[in-house]
């Protein structure tokens, strides 16, 4: 290759980085403005714990230590009696440590009856550890804040504006469960 | 065990200040570039009419009286490489952040616009730290005689018909030998860091500017042939009818080239390189030291791109619409062309900036000797003897 090849290669090479460098700057920026716009999460995102209540403000939870035993972190802790009145358990204590939880979510498979979910809320930054030891108000009141959760049970349920609790149409459920229902009802109809 | 209360801020928002950064607002950027340009050219204007205006009017453009309208004059300058640099590290900030596709600094003011302020404010508060192996004198006179070298390159810088501090008829021998004297300044400022990164960053000026100070000058000798003058305004003054950058396209292009090694710009930023040298000769300052370095390097952004208008572009030259040469309104409007065509160029450096990757310095040894030099002295020899054909 001569020289004035070589020169040429260069300069081309030069010229064409430049324009590939101008055409970027009129392209969009793919940047999220997080902490003034929340990400839109997929409906499976593991983000923290939650353990809801039925509509009426009674315990959703039958005690019945599945998380307790499924947990590979053992930051489950749970204390309970009889029910003297009827059948079942009550609660005494309920706690999760979110320090030492993996957010492997084997607690929410686990779950008979989808007490406890996986909620949306990632925003568990703090100053004090200690606000993680997550006693059940807290854990109530995180499901109370969100409007949405999920658990492999009932899939995505969601709390309607009259504050029922509601299973989510199916373009919000996980796993293209919208595509796979689609032709079902297509022949129904 | 009881729950501790979660704190009220758990969920912090930083403050906008009033922009809402969703919406793309390219003209409220350009309207901030624009204010600061404005701002650049009302004290352009202030500096080389206004003061002299004054003083002649309360009869003081002689003896003593001259000294102190230049002294002002100087002052006024001074806060211009300010206005200057403010709006070049901003415009380098968002070009670069587009370019990555990213957005710039966004927080503070309309679209950023008064982040470098900001900086500026952070730098003076900013402890001025002195290295326990620091040579101390040298170390403090080093960015001194940085800026002071770049500082100088204004005082023949015409920004338009007149308007220069010293039109010298030795004005390109001048800009050499001071052009020159910013190395000394990354030189003593690496070498008295007691460090190594700031020694071999210094090294490496060094070296560089053993190469690319002989293309440049040989540009400055062709120009000099070419115009038949070494004052700046003469320069200008003969390109009334032909932009030089036609005849000498070759010398122009080997400007461009050496005014980038010269900026220790990138492709050839080896003495500040940062994933090797982290920040090279100035990697040991901080607060105004550090920012006086910085000013520095703004500054010379701005006026090596000026002299690239200066020597092939016309300088102040353009359409007067009738105005009167010579007029306050004409020497606006003329100050104005040249403060256009210098910022075209420095976009166009920002561009480069943006684009190139860095050479190894002895790249830059070996192409400045073996391909610049010969390269120069060719179209010196041409400029030379197309001036004695066509002239």
């Amino acid at each position: 290759m001569s020289l004035l090849q070589e020169v040429w290669q260069a300069v081309k090479a030069i010229g064409t980085g430049m324009a590939t460098v101008h055409k970027r700057v009129y392209e969009e920026a793919p940047t999220e403005f997080y902490p003034y716009v929340k990400p839109d999460l997929p409906p499976v995102s593991v983000q923290s714990l939650a353990l809801v209540e039925n509509e009426d403000g009674s315990e959703r939870c039958i005690v019945c230590l599945q998380c307790e035993r499924a947990c590979p972190a053992q930051v489950i802790t749970i204390e309970r009696h009889r029910n003297p009145e009827g059948k079942g358990f009550l609660i005494d204590r309920f706690d999760i440590d979110l320090v030492n939880c993996m957010y492997c979510a084997a607690c929410v498979e686990a779950c008979p009856v989808s007490s406890i979910v996986t909620i949306q809320d990632f925003e568990m930054s703090t100053y004090d550890l200690r606000t993680l030891r997550a006693d059940i108000d807290f854990l109530h009141e995180q499901a109370r804040n969100s409007r949405q959760w999920y658990s492999p049970k009932f899939g995505v349920e969601i709390r309607t504006e009259d504050g029922r609790i509601e299973k989510a149409p199916p373009e919000m459920q996980p796993g293209g469960l919208a595509e796979i229902l689609k032709p079902a009802e297509e022949v129904d109809s | 065990m009881s729950q501790i209360p979660i704190p009220e801020d758990r969920h912090f928002r930083p403050r906008l200040f009033g922009y809402d950064p969703q919406k793309s607002r390219p003209w409220l950027e350009r309207a901030v570039y624009s204010a600061y340009v404005f701002v650049f050219w009302l004290l352009v204007i202030t500096t080389y009419a206004g003061v002299p205006a004054l003083f002649g009017a309360l009869g003081w453009d002689s003896g003593w009286g001259f000294v102190f309208m230049r002294a002002l004059q100087v002052v006024l300058l001074f806060l211009l490489s300010a206005v200057l640099a403010l709006l070049l590290i901003l415009v380098l900030r968002k070009y670069l952040g587009k370019v990555q596709e990213r957005f710039g600094p966004m927080h503070y003011g309309p679209a950023g616009g008064i982040q470098t302020i900001f900086d500026a404010l952070k730098l003076l508060a900013k402890e001025d730290f002195v290295p326990a192996a620091a040579d101390v004198l040298t170390f403090r006179l080093a960015p001194a005689v940085t800026f002071v070298a770049s500082f100088a390159m204004f005082a023949v810088i015409p920004f338009a018909s007149g308007w220069v501090l010293a039109d010298t008829n030795v004005g390109l021998v001048y800009l050499i030998a001071v052009s020159t004297l910013s190395t000394y300044g990354v030189l003593l400022g690496g070498v008295s860091s007691g460090n190594k990164w700031a020694l071999i960053g210094a090294l490496r000026a060094g070296a560089q500017m053993v190469s690319y100070e002989i293309p440049l000058a040989l540009v400055f000798l062709t120009v000099a042939v070419w115009s038949g003058t070494l004052s700046l305004s003469g320069i200008v003054d003969a390109q009334l009818g032909l932009w030089n950058f036609l005849p000498l396209a070759l010398p122009f292009v080997l400007y461009v080239i050496a005014s980038l090694a010269e900026l220790k710009h990138i492709p050839f930023d080896f003495p500040e390189a940062e994933s090797e040298l982290i920040a090279g000769y100035n990697v040991e300052y901080s607060g105004m030291s550090f920012a006086f370095f910085f000013l520095a390097e703004f500054v010379e952004l701005f006026l090596l791109p000026a002299l690239i208008v200066v020597f092939f572009f016309g300088g102040w030259h353009g359409p007067l619409f009738g105005l009167e040469p010579g007029s306050l309104a004409a020497g606006a409007l003329e100050s104005l062309y040249f403060t256009l065509k210098t910022a075209v160029w420095v976009w166009i450096f920002l561009w480069i900036r943006a684009t190139l990757p860095r050479y190894r310095d002895d790249q830059l040894m070996e192409f400045a000797w073996k391909a610049m030099i010969p390269l120069a002295l060719f179209g010196l020899v041409l400029a030379a003897y197309m001036r004695l054909i066509w002239r």
